[in-house]
């Protein structure tokens, strides 16, 4: 990908990137930019490399080559634990909570890691939890568990939330629920989604890059070429 | 009820229901201190097995270094018991930290294999290697260098039986409290997705570390008490082979709970004391015995008190609704 702006509020800076598997390359020259304040959609076919972008810049594979930089600072080789604690939470695609914690623990352990013990906002967001405060996390549905996940993101006021495919296998009342969710947290945080929902990504994305077979092909910044899903050919 | 109250009273019950077993059977009063020590044993292995999921076939090599330690302090430094107990658990400790960089990177399987050599090393090291300090298999005896101690000398098994009971009472609350801490959650949600932790924040090496470092300088400690209790220590304390007593009694106790251990403690070796009474291989039985126990109670012991404890609430919740319906 080329004709990518680096300016100076760029939250994340991805720059030729190239990720192997072993010898198996999987990320080829992938460059992307994501502004503090934006809504980022990155979507694709199944085995594109979105789910290995993500692990890449939450520091679970390591790049090639390339660079990754977190508000102009290199996180390259960085622990995964500490790019989180720089402010980058990554909520993985299959909705793992700890099932034998209550939401409480859930939450709390959220609290430790960042020390912020603020929970109302979490609970303006989702109401729910506080109903569902003492139970155990492996009892609730899939959406609560996703709310759970975006809870325990949403502590400690983090610069960039990654989500791996949120809305998978969710019904479609609940997915509504959670679009509106990802507005009120766009708010006041980044976010970096993988999403299969078209109609989702029309409503909210202030920009979408699209991946194939490990590359980005093009890269959607139009907000009326988004709404309009011109970049549904590329996919 | 108050928190703090709550919080000492399963410890409280468990000291109160040894003394009650000390005077029912006054003649058990070496095997009711086995238990005890055994309890802080099993205690320790429960914090690797059960908070952070690693089975370990080596804690009878942490067992017999906490136990050589202060042989070789009432040998040839001092008398004073608490420090030998002290002297223990610093070496538990410092062996953690050698070990635990390279072992807490390993898989589950590949810890317990190397566990078990450690074992090995441990034997050979304490038998062949020190025998100039540790005698070999003679072992090493002391009895006669350690110092009575003010208020209550325990160098008497009569009193040696309250001072254990008094160290458990301890251990039970600092595990309590433990269990709900953040390093309690922590380690607990570490061995349910580590992962996952990681994406959170936490250093998963950090917290896994630590609690290795409990769980050895928790062996240290016991093999300290076994040494003063009996007087002298030799290699067989660390053989391979006894691993899977501590293992089983933590399984038969409940894996993860802070009083299964106790329990396990106390069944395992009440198991194996009233079988080896009628026949010698007393492993037969107990395995048997073990194998039933964790295919239809897997919860152990502890999972069945409270299961047992939440019919009985159950219980007691319909009869108050039925009465208030009448």
């Amino acid at each position: 990908m080329s004709g990518v702006d680096m300016s100076q509020n760029a939250l994340i800076e991805v720059d030729d990137l190239y990720v192997n598997y072993g010898k198996l390359a999987v990320l080829f020259d992938i460059s992307l930019k994501i502004n503090q304040s934006e809504v980022v959609f990155l979507v694709g076919r199944n085995g594109a490399g979105k789910t290995t972008l993500f692990r890449t810049i939450a520091g679970f594979l390591h790049p090639k080559e390339g660079e990754i930089k977190l508000k102009g600072e290199s996180i390259n080789g960085m622990g995964a634990y500490r790019i989180a604690r720089k402010g980058v939470k990554y909520i993985h695609q299959d909705k793992q909570v700890f099932g034998d914690l209550s939401v409480k623990e859930n939450l709390e352990l959220s609290s430790y890691a960042t020390g912020d013990y603020n929970w109302e906002p979490v609970f303006a967001m989702f109401p729910k939890l506080k109903i569902l405060i003492d139970r155990k996390a492996g009892k609730l549905s899939g959406g609560e568990k996703q709310m759970l996940l975006m809870g325990m993101a949403i502590i400690g006021k983090p610069d960039l939330v990654m989500m791996d495919e949120p809305t998978e296998g969710l019904a479609p009342h609940v997915i509504q629920d959670l679009a509106v969710s990802f507005k009120e947290i766009s708010k006041t945080t980044t976010l970096f989604i993988v999403e299969q929902n078209l109609p989702i990504i029309a409503d909210i994305a202030d920009r979408v890059y699209c991946m194939k077979e490990g590359k980005i092909i093009v890269e959607e910044g139009c907000r009326e070429d988004i709404q309009n899903l011109c970049f549904e050919q590329y996919l | 009820m108050n928190k703090r109250i709550l919080s000492i009273l399963g410890p409280v019950i468990i000291i109160v229901l040894m003394i009650i077993f000390r005077y029912i059977f006054p003649n058990k009063i070496t095997f009711l201190t086995e238990v005890v020590i055994f309890s802080i044993y099993v205690m320790g292995n429960n914090v690797l097995m059960g908070y952070l999921g690693y089975t370990s076939f080596g804690q009878p090599f942490y067992l017999s270094t906490g136990a050589y330690s202060a042989a070789i302090y009432f040998a040839y430094f001092g008398g004073n018991i608490f420090m030998a107990m002290l002297v223990a658990v610093i070496v538990g400790f410092l062996l953690s930290l050698v070990l635990a960089p390279g072992l807490m990177r390993l898989k589950s399987s590949y810890f317990t294999l190397i566990n078990a050599a450690l074992c090995a090393i441990g034997v050979f090291v304490f038998e062949r290697l020190l025998i100039d300090i540790t005698n070999g298999n003679d072992g090493l005896w002391f009895r006669g260098n350690m110092t009575a101690t003010p208020f209550l000398d325990v160098r008497y098994p009569k009193n040696f039986f309250f001072f254990v009971l008094l160290i458990l009472l301890i251990a039970l609350y600092l595990y309590q409290k433990m269990d709900k801490s953040a390093l309690g959650i922590s380690m607990k949600a570490t061995k349910a997705n580590p992962e996952k932790m990681t994406f959170i924040g936490y250093n998963v090496f950090l917290i896994r570390s630590i609690g290795y470092s409990i769980s050895i300088m928790m062996s240290a400690l016991a093999g300290a008490l076994y040494a003063i209790n009996f007087g002298f220590v030799n290699p067989s304390l660390g053989e391979n082979t006894r691993a899977i007593e501590v293992l089983l009694a933590t399984l038969i106790g409940g894996v993860g709970s802070v009083f299964g251990p106790f329990f396990g403690a106390l069944g395992f070796l009440g198991m194996k004391d009233i079988v080896s009474s009628f026949m010698s291989r007393w492993e037969f039985v107990v395995g048997i015995i073990t194998i039933v126990v964790l295919f239809k109670f897997n919860r152990g012991i502890w999972g069945l008190i409270q299961d047992g404890a939440g019919l009985l609430q159950s219980r007691k919740k319909r009869e108050k609704t039925v009465k208030v319906e009448e």
